[in-house]
């Protein structure tokens, strides 16, 4: 199966954060149902053209989380008891990528007026088409 | 747990490498001579003096039969009885392993659109390497060595040796080693890097965390000079740095207000020439 990740080695995020972020959200949306199989570590890491050791990594510790179960000589699948918290995740995810951006604001000297008004603008042209 | 060896150029050094199991390691070393010597000591074929040798925690000696059937190679040229045919060749080496498996055997040829029956000396070179790559696979061995293995193989048949090494690598417990001049496949490919000089390691590293920690950064303004992490400064723009510690840098220039603009990760010829370079200044100072 092929998940679409979008990473980069040239991101400042290390590529095991941004896998493991990534993986984690196609989950929690529900995007990969529980007791979907997930690649094997060669194969994801193959699309990825990562490590294999990071792949490993990866589903080590979202098996530790409680998010993806492995069956002896079967693989890696989402659990299938998994029930997470989907509201409470949305707005910790969007509420996190939105204090990046008004950092970023910040940084470039923006007032509150000024920030208000080019956030209001990109929501128009998205929810008003 | 994995492989580890020890090999002797001369009397008085010797250097170690390390490839971990259900890993491929890219041995990075310009000098096309030194590193067919380096695989050519680990299939066992080589003059170069091996000292010891560490496979899954047992001591082995290297030029013995026990060994040299854990070990599969590709070599850059292999060496042919022209007049054979590929099944035929296939016959003389199914008597040397046990474990010969024709079914897998034939079923490469099949993936590689080669025919048993035809003779070796009418396939390309690339060909060829694809050829042994069946036959060094055919055994089962635990440890894969390819020498090369882009060479003189357009992108079709570069992919299909991809396939089939990742295949390889999906059977529990195997080892690849890998070189190779195009740096771009090696970076693929591997998951370690293992950059050699002059018959020394400069150093050994997970992929990700190499180009996790080597990036070039442009900053919004001139940093101090004594930035932790920091290698070298761009000589007509000191907002353009090198970090091989990305984390320690970025920390320092956050505490500092210094914008990162954007990064990217340094090439591997970059590193490796930065690593060389060291190397050497370290050795003369």
């Amino acid at each position: 199966m092929h998940i679409p990740f979008k990473i980069s080695v040239d991101h400042p995020e290390p590529l095991y954060h941004q896998i493991k972020t990534q993986l984690k959200e196609f989950i929690v949306s529900g995007y990969l149902p529980p007791d979907t199989q997930l690649p094997s570590l060669r194969k994801l890491a193959k699309q990825l053209e990562c490590s294999v050791i990071t792949i490993r990594r990866v589903y080590d510790d979202l098996e530790q989380e409680g998010l993806l179960s492995s069956k002896q000589g079967k693989g890696t699948f989402v659990n299938p008891e998994l029930t997470v918290e989907r509201e409470e995740y949305t707005y910790d995810t969007i509420k996190t990528a939105l204090d990046n951006v008004i950092a970023q604001c910040i940084r470039m000297n923006l007032s509150k007026d000024e920030t208000s008004r080019i956030f209001n603008e990109v929501l128009a042209h998205h929810f008003n088409h | 747990m994995g492989l580890s060896i020890t090999l002797k150029p001369s009397p008085n050094t010797n250097f170690r490498l390390n490839f971990p199991n259900e890993c491929v390691t890219a041995v990075i070393c310009p000098n096309k001579s030194e590193t067919k010597e380096i695989m050519d000591a680990i299939a066992g074929s080589a003059p170069l003096k091996v000292g010891e040798i560490r496979f899954r925690d047992r001591q082995e000696s290297i030029r013995t039969p026990d060994f040299i059937k854990h070990v599969g190679y590709v070599p850059r040229q292999p060496e042919v009885i022209a007049f054979w045919t590929i099944e035929r060749m296939a016959q003389f080496l199914a008597t040397w392993y046990d474990s010969w498996n024709w079914d897998d055997f034939h079923l490469t040829l099949e993936r590689f659109s080669i025919k048993a029956k035809h003779p070796i000396k009418s396939l390309s070179t690339g060909r060829l390497r694809l050829l042994w790559f069946a036959y060094a696979t055919a055994y089962d061995p635990d440890i894969l060595l390819l020498d090369s293995p882009t060479k003189d193989l357009d992108s079709i048949l570069w992919g299909a040796l991809r396939t089939e090494l990742l295949r390889f690598m999906e059977r529990p417990n195997k080892i690849a080693i890998i070189t190779d001049r195009d740096f771009g496949e090696v970076q693929r490919l591997a998951d370690i890097i293992t950059f050699i000089n002059d018959h020394k390691v400069l150093g050994s590293y997970e992929k990700d965390s190499l180009f996790d920690q080597w990036k070039t950064l442009w900053l919004d303004k001139q940093p101090p000079h004594n930035l932790p992490g920091v290698i070298s400064t761009a000589q007509n723009d000191p907002t353009q740095i090198l970090t091989s510690s990305f984390q320690e840098t970025k920390n320092a220039l956050e505490k500092l207000d210094i914008e990162i603009f954007s990064c990217s990760s340094m090439s591997l010829e970059e590193i490796y020439i930065y690593l060389r370079d060291e190397r050497s200044s370290t050795h003369a100072g």
